[in-house]
């Protein structure tokens, strides 16, 4: 006979409802960059709208989380699961805040984008896609390996925001693109990058959950 | 940790008659801690903690090997003077049970019995245990009427008063507050915590919370095996074996 | 519907069986002691308690100083009684102790002649009547002698009649049980005082000490086997044992009150021994543990701790023993013999209340009424030690604090 179902089904429904949060900003994400590089106004808006979404999900499962904690007294691996959940549903959020200012972007330009410019921005985009979907994986799985991955992928975003930066100095020197697209391909690479280290904010409270320690301090 | 070491077990193998209670125990227990030994039930920690002052002896078909070593000499040995043990080695019991006799004389029974016979001097003795066991201003005016007219969380205090009026070196308790309500439970963890103070004390508990809030060391027995013996904090927030994590988060009963 | 019925009725028959059972018991108890009381309780009186069994019969004469004289009394005597002026004596007719009827004397003059007589028989020399003494016979000089069955009346008409007499044969009172009740009360102080130290001795060992072994066991079991033996038997141990024993370290001659103590000690022990056991089973572990891991030693927690708690539960063995010891009459008829004595020493045959009614009983003709009376007696004494049993019981648990 299992013992403490009840702890065991409030565990999973609650790692769910955190991947269906990631789900939903991740899909912004995608739906936020696509109306920005085809200039979809009303793409835009309504991924701004769906973030409030992505905020409810926040306030759901912070409660369900401290409904655990009194009901059920978690100990050990359990604790570390549910005080975990807590610290990185704020990054999931800030993430879907992100994803919505990208799609705010949107808004501010008339035409296509630049063909020069946005495909360094887009792979930046499919990396850091990239790293959410793994460090939630990691989540569902509790899984070090793939939190290491993250951790580990974000030195290529930021290496890959420096090459924007100078690939768009370049060619504004070079007057080859319209300085105000540039500034907002700039401010949407930049966002990007804020979602990587978000990522990797995750990543680091998943091995918290396995090891106790975050970024090698024990919290215990 | 520089700690003195109170207790020292060395490969302790217990037997009732042909079945075996205790494996191979080893475990420091060090002065002025809580050190709270958990398990399921029919684990062998109750009869470990009985061990420690040889109240095993008690039954008829119980016998070890391995050394149990108070500082230093082993407890088992047959120079051992086994009462005199018992009288740096108190215990307090899951049940409360006074005597039926008066808080007064419950108290001075101990004493009493090392031949202490100087009223002064008792009641001196009496008093400080009251204080100690934070029941005095709560009975010092009838201290003549029976110890069984009190509460079920007052009669454990005042057993636990009169184990402290032998002026012990440590304090075996075994399951103190299972018989007790939550209000009462609460009075003597925060009596037990003040107490480490002056004594060492070993508490058997089923109640992980329990361990959780008071304990300095825990330490969990599997079917008279140790498993696991540290750190409270780390026993709880990260244990090193899978035995363990299964019992504390409840995986198993 | 007729299920629940059914159930009903078989509920309701089974509970009226209880009832019935109980109003039978009851019924069949009050019968007896109604029984004993009505035959007995006419010739209940003090002084069938505290006067000797055995009358002893005088042959008197005046001393040489007494003569008769004029003494008036005052009082009146209404209760049938005959005053004499003359010689300062009161008699009337009345129903002996053994029921028949006598001349007794209810009062004597403080002046009377009669307070000083001479014995003409072995024995003492001086002698005086006394209140309910009995007269048998008075002769005179100068008349026929007067006689109890002539009546009372008869014998103060002609005594008064005559200036001395010659001789005055009266018995002093007689019939009553005292010496009966004083061996009773010898045998329950002997007979305790060589059990109980035993017998609780025993208990505590077998109890607190004894490791459960086979040997332990088979004594338990050899104890539980005694208590069912009958006494009878026990009554011929004491006859070839104690009897034969008591001779050779005493003075006595044959059956005595210390080898009738003896063979009771050897009934009750197992009786003591069992009950005291089960008083001390009864003392809750915890008690024990309690005592040990404060560091006394076994000693101080049997004797601190575990009989003072049990010693409730000894009261009552030791009552249960006093009942044995008052009713116990088979044994005692070897062990103590069937003289029902008045001058009662350790070291001679004597005779319990059980067996003074067992001796009334097969006498000829059987006194059924005395018998009732002692019954009567006996279980006076046994409610007042019950009484007082359970009132100390009850004290000293009050002062232990549990609540009944």
């Amino acid at each position: 006979m299992t013992l403490r179902t009840t702890l065991i089904e409030s565990l999973e429904t609650l790692k769910k409802d955190v991947a269906m949060m990631a789900d939903l900003a991740l899909s912004n994400i995608r739906e936020g960059l696509y109306a920005f590089k085809n200039n979809d106004q009303e793409l835009a808006k309504q991924v701004m709208a769906k973030d409030s979404e992505v905020d409810r999900y926040e306030e759901e499962i912070a409660k369900k989380a401290i409904q655990i904690i009194w009901r059920e007294q978690p100990l050990a691996s359990d604790l570390r699961l549910v005080t975990g959940i807590l610290k990185l549903i704020t990054d999931i959020e800030r993430i879907g805040d992100h994803a919505s200012d990208i799609a705010e972007m949107t808004l501010h330009l008339d035409d296509q984008r630049n063909k020069r410019i946005m495909p360094m921005t887009s792979k930046m985009a499919e990396i850091v896609e990239n790293m959410v979907l793994t460090s939630i994986e990691g989540l569902v799985h509790v899984d070090e390996s793939l939190a290491l991955k993250v951790i580990e992928t974000d030195d290529l975003v930021d290496d890959l925001f420096n090459q924007l930066i100078q690939k768009m100095t370049q060619e504004l020197k070079d007057d080859k693109v319209d300085p105000n697209e540039a500034i907002y391909v700039l401010m949407v690479a930049k966002y990007f990058e804020r979602i990587g280290d978000h990522a990797v904010n995750i990543a680091e409270w998943i091995i918290f959950m396995v090891s106790g320690k975050h970024k090698n301090t024990p919290l215990f | 940790m520089n700690d003195s070491i109170v207790f020292n077990v060395k490969n302790l193998n217990l037997f009732y008659g042909e079945k075996q209670a205790l494996k191979n125990i080893e475990i420091p227990i060090y002065k002025n801690q809580i050190t709270a030994l958990i398990g399921p039930s029919g684990c062998g920690k109750s009869t470990f903690l009985r061990a420690l002052n040889r109240m095993n002896d008690l039954i008829d078909e119980c016998h070890l090997d391995g050394k149990i070593n108070y500082y230093d000499q082993d407890i088992y040995d047959q120079t051992m003077d086994v009462i005199g043990l018992r009288t740096h080695v108190g215990m307090v019991f899951q049940k409360p049970n006074p005597f039926p006799m008066s808080i007064f004389d419950n108290i001075a029974y101990g004493p009493r019995c090392q031949g202490i016979k100087d009223k002064q001097k008792l009641k001196e003795i009496v008093d400080e245990a009251l204080k100690q066991a934070a029941l005095y201003d709560e009975v010092k005016d009838r201290l003549k009427e029976s110890a069984l007219s009190l509460s079920g969380g007052q009669q454990q205090r005042l057993c636990i008063a009169r184990t402290i009026a032998m002026k012990p070196d440590v304090i075996l308790m075994d399951e103190p507050t299972s018989a007790l309500d939550p209000v009462a439970t609460l009075k003597i963890e925060d009596l037990v915590v003040e107490l480490k103070k002056n004594y060492t004390i070993i508490i058997v508990t089923h109640n992980m919370q329990q361990a959780a809030r008071i304990a300095d060391k825990t330490a969990f027995f599997l079917m008279g095996e140790l498993i696991e013996y540290g750190d409270t904090s780390t026993l709880f927030s990260t244990p090193q074996y899978k035995k363990t994590e299964d019992y504390i988060t409840g995986r198993f009963g | 519907m007729s299920m629940l019925n059914k159930r009903k009725v078989y509920d309701i028959t089974m509970q009226s069986l209880t009832y019935l059972s109980s109003i039978v018991s009851i019924v069949v108890l009050l019968a007896i002691v109604f029984f004993v009381f009505q035959k007995g309780y006419r010739l209940i009186s003090w002084d069938l308690i505290t006067h000797n069994y055995q009358s002893v019969t005088y042959t008197a004469d005046l001393k040489e100083d007494q003569e008769s004289g004029t003494f008036i009394s005052t009082k009146t005597f209404d209760d049938g009684s005959f005053y004499s002026t003359k010689w300062g004596i009161a008699i009337k007719d009345d129903e002996n102790l053994i029921g028949g009827t006598s001349v007794f004397i209810t009062y004597v003059h403080p002046d009377s002649p009669l307070n000083a007589l001479n014995n003409k028989g072995v024995g003492i020399e001086d002698l005086s009547v006394d209140v309910d003494y009995q007269i048998i016979r008075v002769a005179f000089d100068g008349a026929s002698s007067a006689l109890a069955i002539h009546g009372a009346e008869h014998m103060i008409e002609v005594w008064d009649s005559q200036d001395s007499f010659r001789e005055l044969e009266f018995s002093t009172t007689g019939g009553g049980i005292r010496g009966s009740i004083i061996t009773t009360l010898y045998l329950i102080v002997l007979t305790l005082i060589f059990a109980l130290p035993i017998g609780v001795g025993a208990a505590i060992y077998l109890t607190e000490y004894a490791k459960n072994n086979r040997f332990t066991r088979f004594l338990r079991q050899m104890i539980e086997t005694l208590t069912g033996i009958p006494s009878i038997i026990y009554g011929l141990m004491g006859l070839a044992v104690f009897v034969p024993l008591t001779i050779r370290l005493t003075d006595a001659t044959g059956a005595n009150i210390i080898s009738g103590a003896l063979t009771l000690t050897v009934i009750l022990l197992p009786v003591i021994i069992r009950t005291t056991e089960e008083s001390l089973k009864v003392v809750p572990d915890d008690y024990r543990y309690a005592s040990l891991a404060l560091g006394a030693s076994q000693t101080q927690t049997t004797f601190k701790v575990v009989l003072p708690n049990a010693t409730a539960g000894i009261l009552t063995a030791t009552l249960l023993a006093i009942g044995r010891i008052i009713g116990e009459s088979a044994a005692l008829v070897f062990a103590i013999g069937t003289a029902v004595k008045d001058d009662i020493r350790l070291t001679e045959k004597s005779t319990s209340l059980a067996v003074h009614i067992w001796s009334m009983m097969t006498d000829e003709p059987a006194n059924i009424e005395l018998s009732s009376t002692i019954a009567l007696i006996i279980l006076a004494i046994v409610l007042v030690l019950n009484i007082s049993i359970k009132l100390l019981s009850k004290r000293m648990l009050r002062k232990q604090g549990v609540k009944k």
